[in-house]
């Protein structure tokens, strides 16, 4: 799952683990979300939402449906 | 450190003491307590054991309440493949002849008895990590098809 909040942090010259007070989650968290490396349960991803005044899928894309073969 | 930082941190030195100290009284008495009657020994070892579970289970209670999602996510995919990898790692030592030595001479320095049968030993030590993992299995399954069934009630049931 792609998402924005590199460039939404920058934008408000939050650090990682200020983003991560801000949503209550360790920095851990937030840097594995914003590498694409985690994907966010849903709560989660609305919270990080929430803290950019953002709609859900404002901050998050999901992946291109895979296609059968 | 809030003051409710410091409270979570000194109930947790004080679980983490229930958990560590019983056993390690036990081990360092085994000899006292080799010269005991059988009854007042069984009663010493089994406060100790219920010490550190109900410490180790209140620990890992607490400790689950205050990691985030992430941090259960790592401790699922950890334990999930370390008790395998573990298990495997142990099957594997097994059949090296200076562990089953090790195990050999544990069991002599802690069991009192000199030159114990080494077949026996070993025999006896593989009983007990079956029974380890066969009650880690039977536990998995229930704790499985309880969270099943807690899941899948409808929200008239849980009403």
């Amino acid at each position: 799952m792609k998402n924005k909040i590199r460039m939404l942090r920058a934008g408000r010259r939050w650090s990682q683990a200020e983003l991560a007070g801000r949503v209550g989650v360790s920095r851990n968290s937030i840097n594995s979300i914003e590498n694409g490396r985690y994907n966010p349960s849903l709560s989660l991803a609305f919270a990080i939402a929430d803290v950019f005044e953002s709609r859900i899928e404002e901050v998050f894309e999901r992946d291109a449906p895979k296609r059968d073969a | 450190m809030s003051s409710n930082q410091q409270s979570r941190l000194s109930l947790r030195t004080l679980l983490v003491g229930l958990m560590v100290v019983p056993p390690i009284t036990v081990l360092l008495a085994s000899r006292w307590l080799k010269e005991q009657p059988d009854g007042l020994a069984l009663l010493i070892t089994g406060v100790a054991a219920t010490l550190t579970v109900l410490a180790s289970f209140a620990l890992a209670i607490l400790h689950d309440r205050q990691i985030d999602e992430w941090h259960r996510s790592n401790a699922r995919f950890s334990s999930q493949w370390g008790w395998t990898s573990g298990s495997a790692l142990i099957v594997l030592l097994l059949a090296l002849p200076p562990i089953r030595d090790l195990i050999v001479s544990g069991a002599e320095l802690w069991g009192g008895e000199p030159h114990p049968d080494q077949r026996l030993v070993v025999v006896t030590f593989t009983f007990g990590f079956v029974a380890v993992v066969v009650a880690q299995g039977v536990c998995t399954l229930l704790l499985s098809i309880g969270w099943a069934y807690l899941k899948s009630r409808s929200a008239r049931d849980s009403s």
